[in-house]
Parts: C-alpha cells; sequence; structure tokens
C-alpha cells in the first residue's frame, strides 16, 4: 500500500511525523510513581474518611499495604510503620507547615493584583473586637518561610498533637489538584523571596482585611477564588471610603453574614 | 476476546485490587508525563498533570466500564486534565498576569522560530538539544486541540477513531486538526524538514 492509499495521522502529518521523533520521552521513574500512588492513597484515606464508607477504607488500606511494600524495604523490620501522610510531609515542605498561610494569600498572582490596586487597610472596629495591629501568627509564618522554611522537627520536636495536625495539614494539602498545590508551591517560593517585601505586603493587608471579618465568613472568604476575591476588595474598600470618619454609629457596623452588601453605583472596569 | 493489559488492571482495580493500581501507575506515569511534557513545555506541571490524571481514575475506579479500551478512557481524562489547566491559564492571563511557561512560549512567533530553525547557523542545528527545543517550541505555537491531537497521535499511536473518542470530537474533525497542525508546523519547522529530506 503506498502512502497516498493509506489513511492515518502518520500519513496526515506527513514530514513533521519525523520531525518529532526528536522530542524526548520521560524516563521511568520510580519515584515519581511512588510519590503518585502515595498522594493517592492519603487522598482516598482523607475521602473515605470523611465518607466514613466501608468500602473505599478496606481498599485505602490494600493500597497503603502495598505503597509500604513499595517503599518501605528498608523499614521491613520495622514493628510500625508511618502513614502515608507522614512520609510525605517532607517531599511537601513547605506546604505542608504554611498550608493556612499560603491558602489565604491564595497567589501570586492575586498578590501582585492587590499590591497593584493600593487598596486600603481595613478600618478596625474596637467594639466589634476586632484586632488590630500585625498579626504574631502571620509575622512568624512569613518569618519561618523566610528562614528557609527547615522542616520544623530538625528545630524542635513536636509533639504528638503537633504531629498529628500536621499530618491532618498534609492530607488537606493531598486533597488539592496538582496545578493548586503547585500554585501554592510558587506562592511559599515567592514569599521567602526577601525582593518581593511588596508581595508580603499585599498578603499582611489582605490577611487584615480577612481578619476584620467574623471566623465563619473568614473560611467563605478564602475560599473565593481570584476574581472574586479582588471583586470583594473592591467592594469593600468603597464602602469603606463611603463611612465617615469620627465615632461608630450602629449604621457604620459591616454587615456580618450573607454576601457583601450591593452597590448602586457599578464597579469601575479592571 | 482478548483484552488489552491495561484494561484488565483496570478492572482489577475496579474490584478493589490495589497492586493491580500501583501496576497501572507504573506501565503509565511515563506515557502521561511525556504527553503532558510537550503539552505544556513544562516537566513540573506535566508531573501535577499525570498525578491527576490517577487521582481521578482512582476516584471512578467503580464506574468504571470495559465497554471502551482503558486507553482511550484515560486519554479522555488526560485531555481534560489539560483543558481544565488551561482554563486556569486564561483566567490567569485574561487579568493580566504572568504567563506560564506553556502559555509564554506559545506566545513566540512563528517567526522567530523559523529564524531559530534556520539554515543560518547549521552547526547549532546539528545539536539535537536544540533541534528538540526548536520543535517543542514550533510545538506549542499549536492551539491546544491541535497540539493534543498530534501528541495522541504521535505518541499514544492513536487512530483517527481513538483521537476523536478522546477529545469528544469527529473523525473529520480529527483530521482537520492534524492537517493544520502540520501545515503550520512545516512553516516553523521548513529548514530542518527541507534538510531532513536532502539529507
Amino acid at each position: 500500500m503506498t502512502d497516498d492509499e493509506r489513511d492515518d495521522p502518520a500519513t496526515a502529518l506527513g514530514d513533521i511525523w519525523e520531525a518529532l521523533d526528536s522530542l524526548p520521552r520521560s524516563a521511568p521513574s520510580p519515584a515519581a510513581t511512588a510519590t503518585t500512588i502515595e498522594m493517592v492513597a492519603i487522598s482516598a484515606q482523607h475521602r473515605s474518611a470523611v465518607a466514613a464508607r466501608p468500602a473505599p477504607q478496606a481498599w485505602v488500606a490494600a493500597v497503603t499495604a502495598v505503597i509500604a511494600s513499595f517503599l518501605g524495604g528498608a523499614a521491613a523490620g520495622r514493628a510500625t510503620l508511618p502513614s502515608p501522610a507522614a512520609r510525605m510531609i517532607p517531599q511537601q515542605w513547605p506546604l505542608v507547615e504554611h498550608l493556612e498561610l499560603l491558602r489565604e494569600a491564595g497567589s501570586v498572582e492575586f498578590l501582585h493584583e492587590v499590591d497593584r490596586r493600593s487598596y486600603p487597610a481595613p478600618r478596625s472596629f474596637p467594639m466589634l473586637q476586632q484586632p488590630t495591629g500585625a498579626d504574631p501568627a502571620f509575622e512568624a509564618s512569613i518569618e519561618s518561610l523566610r528562614g528557609g522554611a527547615l522542616l520544623r522537627e530538625t528545630q524542635e520536636p513536636l509533639s504528638g498533637e503537633q504531629r498529628r495536625d500536621l499530618e491532618e495539614r498534609m492530607k488537606d494539602l493531598a486533597q488539592l489538584d496538582g496545578s493548586d498545590r503547585r500554585r501554592l508551591g510558587e506562592l511559599a517560593r515567592a514569599l521567602a523571596n526577601p525582593e518581593n517585601e511588596h508581595l508580603v505586603e499585599a498578603a499582611r493587608l489582605w490577611h487584615a482585611w480577612v481578619a476584620s471579618r467574623d471566623p465563619a465568613e473568614r473560611r467563605s472568604i478564602i475560599s473565593l477564588d481570584t476574581d472574586e476575591r479582588l471583586e470583594w476588595l473592591d467592594r469593600y474598600s468603597r464602602l469603606q471610603s463611603r463611612m465617615p470618619k469620627g465615632p461608630f454609629s450602629d449604621w457604620e457596623r459591616p454587615q456580618r453574614r450573607g454576601p457583601p452588601p450591593r452597590e448602586e453605583t457599578p464597579a469601575p472596569p479592571r | 476476546m482478548a483484552i488489552d493489559p491495561s484494561t484488565e488492571l483496570m478492572l482489577r482495580v475496579r474490584d478493589g485490587d490495589a497492586q493491580a493500581f500501583e501496576q497501572l501507575v507504573a506501565l503509565w506515569q511515563d506515557r502521561l508525563v511525556t504527553l503532558f511534557l510537550h503539552h505544556t513545555g513544562d516537566h513540573a506541571t506535566a508531573e501535577d498533570l499525570a498525578q491527576e490524571v490517577f487521582l481521578r481514575v482512582y476516584r471512578a475506579r467503580t464506574t468504571y466500564k470495559p465497554t471502551a479500551k482503558f486507553t482511550t478512557w484515560v486519554h479522555t481524562i488526560a485531555n481534560h486534565a489539560a483543558s481544565d489547566l488551561k482554563r486556569r491559564a486564561y483566567r490567569r492571563r485574561e487579568r493580566g498576569m504572568p504567563m506560564t511557561a506553556s502559555a509564554s512560549s506559545s506566545a513566540m512567533g512563528l517567526e522567530q522560530i523559523a529564524i531559530a530553525a534556520s539554515g543560518v547557523l547549521p552547526s547549532r542545528l546539528a545539536d539535537r538539544t536544540e533541534l528538540q527545543a526548536t520543535v517543542q517550541q514550533a510545538l506549542l505555537t499549536l492551539n491546544d486541540r491541535q497540539r493534543m491531537a498530534v501528541l495522541l497521535a504521535k505518541f499514544e499511536q492513536c487512530s483517527y477513531e481513538e483521537i476523536a473518542a478522546a477529545m469528544g470530537i469527529t473523525v473529520p474533525a480529527v483530521k482537520s486538526l492534524l492537517f493544520r497542525a502540520r501545515d503550520q508546523l512545516r512553516e516553523a519547522l521548513q529548514p530542518y524538514v527541507e534538510r531532513g529530506e536532502s539529507s
């Protein structure tokens, strides 16, 4: 059969087919395979714990056993093996340690935009017992990221509770898809870079805005995507700019629950 | 009827065989990373996407039916994962944010790639690494659908029908994608293709 008679993708691509041969193929990587299996197992464990269904739990137990045999050659003699989540913590450092800070900050893109738009700081309402000034937990987290983000365990021993807390965060991290983990990794590197002080400032400002809301609302604000966060900031910073300064009165009290208040004037184009 | 090894493994995964899942990952990891590497132009993103595919395979295991080959099923999941990534990248670009490695490479004009591939520097072209980079960049100038169709054909040896099933389009649409991709790649890689023909 001649090429003209054949009708397949190779014929369709013609001379380009050979040129594509120059592209490399990914080499087998047992480490990558092990990481994938572990991430799936952690994710499955988390989901099955949430759903409390017997079948997935049995499956996860089996996966965990396979992982143990896959990775645990050297540890075969041990009476117990660390959980998959515990073993993954060093690989996912410093994301695990700073997961809350990174989730709140969102992404490098979001912080760039917050910096570019020069939002004002939120006004504090002492009567509502809102925090004012720097948040020590936030500053400590940033300091730790910038300090080389060593595994906390190498600096001080962890209590059982701290270890469980880290493992829970590792499970939360495993629930994110790869691109989200990558986004948080980029963010961690950006915040750790001393040249990116403007991003830290933006994260600090956003943290202050989030902290100015009540705890229930904070969770829903953090779950917003970049566009929605910016829309939220646009709306509330404009609302704040219209509030008269001076003694507080009831009408100044920000809405405590539900969606952000509607405005009569349309939002300016971004 | 004989079933292919991947389908057989997937049926075992569906029935709760964890070892089969491990074998399936070992069998497919490199193939998926290669596919995504040339689709995105970035190795870390490719590994993330491959991991995402296995996570989706695991989550959907109980609904798997061997009416379609596992290969087609996993290619469909891979295509969706790549599309989801692109949607997120598009939203970033829409806001004027910095682009990913893949997106910025895609933005490179054909003209620039043609210069890079030109016979002005034949000795450099002989360098395989540079050749790889040139072909990779040319590939990234294709739109996502063209690129996925080309990669499924080249790296996964998919037929028109298999590409169509994985991408949820018709066979004529696949042919059209491949023909347009060929013309665009030929334009970008003209000097190389001519050199290959003459040698």
